[in-house]
């Protein structure tokens, strides 16, 4: 019994170790990937590429399910990007509302005869394809098509692009005026390597000042919950991403904002729409792709932040994301567990996939056993007080300060947050979130696991948004 | 504005001079002010007298830059390289042309955008040899440079590119082509989207495109199956070439 406590008080042990570990080396690869960042873009001034000719056509491809409310101010924001060679393709999703009419009389959209394209992507039926009698409108097409979901939509969107690139987005997100001119910038320096899909920061833009579809002042979330979140994406999106990027290891491109080349996704049949994680699942799926044939890739992380999104701001809508987000996890790695430690795939099999597989998803695990055990422990009189506080109190505050180093190196590089009242309020969020909403999402993360062990069918779920302030 | 700073009998003059080159006395300070003159250069169009250019020689920018070509620091070396093309200090090309091959990819990439500008299209023959493969944005750049030059074609430049093995070379000679509407090579340009280098072919498709010749065909077709890694518009040419008329 003894050395079987033991073992377990070990496991944990190292565990956290290991886990503290990489996030210290996170910290380090994210400084040296941001520092590289910066230095390139001086070389690739988007003022140059603005005025450059033959950059590749880009895609926007954004679904739209019921957004009849906010449609048309989105629709005109996403056609005021600065890029000289992009067309917007927004994919009615079969909504049941009166987003198509109101995009019909707001463009002054007709119908166009459509001929359905043979391509290895299956989506649900178009019933009809759209375009502006408008010059000025001239970049847009509306796909009206049947009900799928938003990997359908996509999917959909991709099948009838006819550019190199496709960015894939959603219709209520706010992307940067020079989003575009930032993205392309892999594509046009790319050498032995070909980059297969690149991803943009994404930031949080609840209570935010929204005016004619662009952000014009950057605000804290009031809810707690969306404010941690902040916290939470600055955290993931900088130190994480960053040095994955950094190490050739990135795994995830978010679906909310991501480019890639139409080429590529069109190989590997598109987005998987029996998958919730989809955007997971598709960055997983290229890189085994081009893996497969041996063929040099890259999948790139841009920090700054190019799109701006809602996050849940109760801790209801906040479950059901992050219950989603567990179970398209489970999917996808379930889907790709031929990886784990396979050496065909190189370091993707051996490293990539593996921590993705013990960290990504095993931490939730570790975390509600160790909350178990504790309780176990707490009945069975085994907890040695001195030693248990300080090592709360120690894996506390190295949580709490991976939070503020990740807060401070967004706001020295990025400029964004940058008044110290609202660093300040960051860093009070970064304190609360260990009591408050990590709980609440270990819950939810759980949750999802345990639906997806017993085979509970469940779907996307409600997203329910406050929607942006706007202001006129 | 040159002439203003020629002029030495100014106070004022000497007030900014002397607080301009204390600023371009730190690296920040210098990139800086190298950025702002090649803002100005790129924005007004100044008499031949007022070019920026005795600016850079009364704050002693040439021979910063020039020192800084020696740095050990790679990127403020490439950035050197930049500055000097773009301010057109052509007493650093001798120390520039020895960094065309590189190792540094920023380095190798502005000391062969230099030599552009310095050679223009005497150069070119240069990289018809080139084994390694070049970004498109270099591409871009080199054309840019090209056209900026205002220099006519020199024909045997561009034929070396176009024979070039190397696809990324090729594709830039192909570029020349489109963007110098040399019209007796548009057949070639045709030719290549038969290419078995995927890339290429797209590229010359696209080129097609732009020159207006793929424009009969109508790009609602059908996509194949088998030729789906290839943008729509390249199947939809593929399916349509046997009544291409160019």
């Amino acid at each position: 019994m003894e050395y079987f406590r033991a073992g377990i008080d070990w496991f944990f042990f190292t565990y956290g170790i290991v886990l503290f570990g990489i996030y210290l080396s996170f910290v380090h690869l994210a400084i040296r990937a941001i520092k590289k960042n910066k230095e390139q873009a001086v070389f690739l001034n988007i003022n140059n590429i603005k005025g450059a000719e033959n950059l590749p056509s880009v895609s926007l491809i954004a679904p739209a399910f019921n957004e009849g409310m906010s449609i048309v101010t989105n629709v005109h924001s996403l056609l005021s990007l600065q890029y000289p060679y992009y067309e917007l393709i927004i994919v009615n999703d079969g909504s049941t509302d009166d987003s198509l009419q109101k995009l019909i009389n707001a463009f002054d959209l007709v119908e166009v005869p459509y001929t359905p394209k043979e391509t290895n992507i299956n989506h649900a039926d178009i019933i009809g394809l759209y375009q502006s009698s408008d010059y000025n409108y001239g970049r847009l097409t509306v796909i009206n098509k049947k009900n799928g979901g938003r990997a359908d939509a996509l999917n959909c969107g991709i099948a009838n692009a006819k550019t190199n690139l496709v960015l894939c987005t959603d219709a209520d997100c706010i992307i940067e005026q020079d989003a575009l001119l930032k993205m392309v910038r892999p594509y046009l320096e790319e050498l032995d390597k070909e980059v297969i899909a690149c991803g943009g920061g994404i930031g949080i833009a609840n209570d935010s000042i929204i005016k004619n579809g662009t952000l014009k002042e950057l605000r804290l979330p009031k809810s707690w919950i969306a404010r941690i979140q902040v916290v939470e994406y600055i955290r993931a999106f900088l130190l994480g991403r960053m040095a994955w990027h950094h190490l050739d290891g990135l795994m995830l491109v978010s679906g909310a904002f991501g480019l890639y080349p139409r080429s590529r996704v069109l190989e590997v049949g598109g987005f998987d729409k029996d998958i919730v994680g989809e955007d997971l699942e598709l960055c997983m799926r290229l890189r085994v792709h081009m893996e497969q044939q041996s063929l040099p890739y890259d999948v790139v992380y841009l920090p700054e932040t190019l799109c701006w999104t809602e996050a849940p701001s109760t801790a209801k809508v906040y479950i059901t994301q992050r219950d989603r987000w567990a179970r398209g996890l489970w999917e996808t790695l379930k889907k790709h567990r031929h990886l784990f430690m396979n050496r065909k795939y190189g370091a993707m099999g051996g490293v990539f996939f593996p921590y993705w597989v013990l960290f990504e998803f095993g931490a939730p695990i570790v975390e509600f056993l160790g909350l178990v055990l504790i309780t176990v422990y707490l009945i069975l009189g085994y907890i040695n007080w001195p030693i248990a506080r300080f090592l709360y109190l120690f894996v506390y505050l190295i949580g709490c300060m991976f939070s503020t180093i990740a807060i401070l190196m967004y706001t020295i590089n990025f400029r964004q947050y940058a008044s110290i009242k609202m660093v300040t309020k960051l860093i009070l969020a970064a304190f609360i979130e260990p009591f408050y909403s990590h709980q609440i999402m270990l819950y939810a993360e759980i949750k999802g696991y345990l639906k997806k062990l017993f085979g509970v069918k469940s779907t996307w779920g409600t997203m329910t948004r406050k929607g942006f302030t706007t202001s006129n | 504005m040159g002439q203003y700073f020629n002029n030495s009998d100014t106070p004022l003059r000497n007030s900014y001079v002397k607080r301009l080159k204390a600023q371009v006395s730190n690296s920040e300070g210098l990139w800086y002010v190298c950025q702002q003159l090649i803002k100005v250069k790129s924005i007004v169009v100044l008499p031949e007298k007022d070019i920026p250019l005795p600016i850079v020689s009364i704050l002693g920018i040439d021979n910063l830059l020039e020192n800084k070509l020696s740095s050990r620091n790679l990127h403020h070396r490439a950035l050197a390289i930049q500055y000097s093309y773009e301010l057109e200090i052509t007493a650093n090309y001798k120390k520039i042309h020895e960094f065309i091959n590189s190792s540094n990819i920023f380095v190798r990439r502005e000391a062969q955008l230099a030599m552009v500008v310095f050679m223009n299209w005497e150069i070119l023959s240069f990289f018809a040899k080139l084994t390694y493969p070049i970004s498109l944005w270099q591409q871009i750049r080199i054309i840019e440079k090209l056209k900026s030059s205002k220099k006519p074609i020199v024909t045997e430049s561009l034929k070396s590119l176009l024979n070039s093995k190397n696809t990324d070379i090729l594709e830039l000679g192909m570029r020349l082509v489109v963007a110098f509407n040399v019209e007796r090579e548009f057949n070639m340009i045709k030719s290549h989207t038969q290419h078995h280098n995927t890339k290429l072919a797209n590229a010359a498709f696209d080129m097609l495109v732009q020159l207006n010749i793929s424009k009969p065909y109508n790009k609602e077709q059908s996509f194949s199956k088998q030729t789906f890694e290839l943008p729509f518009s390249y199947v939809d040419y593929r399916n349509h070439k046997k009544n291409d008329k160019l």
